[in-house]
């Protein structure tokens, strides 16, 4: 990911939709699966993701290639995100998410077992992510399920190393804690 | 290094492969003679189930419509631009909007006259509304116009 050229960029600011296209299907992925994991919601994350890609269109221009693009694009996701999460807690209280769940039980794995396993961690997951703090999350979104190093995470939430490493530790202390309760119950 | 630290770093730079060779020698050492942080270790358990959803289509479709809409406006003045797109409105629709504009007017006018309703009173001619007036003085209505269809 991340293996856009100077030229399809250019191309793109200058409003070629084609090579917009391209930036897009680079980083679809990534925005529309973060905005999921930080909404909780499949409907919130197709708005986040446009807007997030409305914005990156808009600002092409003033992207002055001195930065990573992946990491540029990944700051501007993950703020949208944020913010519409925000935005969307103080309107209403979260509501069960059947697309979501339904679209997470549509993706295939080797087997039956396997399948009902994955299933079950991704809506533990699911589940114990909503309770950590936005973000703690985000951190922990970035670093576990992006792979993205800590510097990395610096550069896309402009805070200090030892800051990510503390949400790091404080998101992990939570779900293992949580974790261990819900196994307790079982 | 005591435990506290070392759980830190087990749970932190340790996991994400953020430590150099010579500190996490001395991690693995510390945790083969430490039952405590070997239980911690334990606990951290790695994440499964976690896969990445493709967006549905429409969220591209969604994103050219308004990449195209955008286009379409002028970089400068939007009254200018407002103007403009009235007027090729009006160009191509104008019989349906001139048909409008005369059926909402027949009804105004409508609606006005039967609210203006003229009202007999004794002896003379009371008129309501619209700015119609009666001279009661004289008993005349006001214009020539007026008096011929009262």
């Amino acid at each position: 990911m991340g293996e856009i050229s100077s030229e399809i960029l250019t191309r793109a600011s200058n409003g070629d939709i084609k090579s917009f296209e391209q930036v897009y299907h680079e980083f679809s992925d990534f925005v529309y699966n973060i905005s999921i994991k930080i909404t909780s919601n499949s409907h919130d994350a197709e708005e986040v993701t446009q807007d997030t890609f409305m914005k990156i269109y808009r600002k092409l221009k003033t992207f002055g290639f001195c930065s990573s693009f992946k990491t540029w694009v990944y700051g501007i996701a993950v703020n949208t995100a944020i913010n519409y999460q925000r935005s969307s807690i103080k309107k209403e209280s979260q509501q069960v998410d059947f697309e979501t769940i339904a679209l997470t039980l549509k993706c295939n794995t080797a087997t039956a077992e396997d399948n009902i396993i994955e299933q079950e961690d991704s809506a533990q997951l699911d589940s114990l992510l909503k309770e950590l703090k936005p973000e703690h999350r985000v951190c922990l979104i970035l670093r576990e399920i992006e792979g993205l190093s800590y510097s990395e995470i610096v550069g896309i939430l402009f805070i200090p190393v030892n800051t990510v490493r503390s949400r790091l530790k404080r998101a992990r202390e939570a779900l293992m804690a949580g974790r261990e309760a819900i196994n307790n119950e079982l | 290094m005591n435990c506290k630290k070392i759980q830190e770093l087990l749970i932190t730079d340790y996991l994400d492969g953020e430590l150099d060779q010579v500190l996490c020698n001395r991690i693995q050492q510390h945790i083969s003679g430490c039952i405590h942080c070997r239980q911690f270790e334990e606990r951290i358990v790695p994440f499964h189930g976690i896969r990445h959803i493709e967006p549905p289509t429409r969220v591209w479709e969604n994103i050219c419509e308004k990449i195209t809409t955008e286009q379409m406006l002028p970089q400068g003045n939007w009254f200018e631009y407002l103007l403009e797109r009235l007027r090729e409105f009006l160009l191509i629709h104008r019989q349906p909007v001139f048909a409008t504009v005369t059926v909402f007017t027949i009804m105004v006018i409508a609606l006005m006259s039967i609210q203006g309703q003229i009202k007999t009173d004794t002896g003379g001619i009371v008129v309501e509304d619209f700015g119609l007036w009666i001279d009661e003085e004289n008993g005349a209505i006001g214009t020539a116009i007026e008096e011929y269809f009262l």
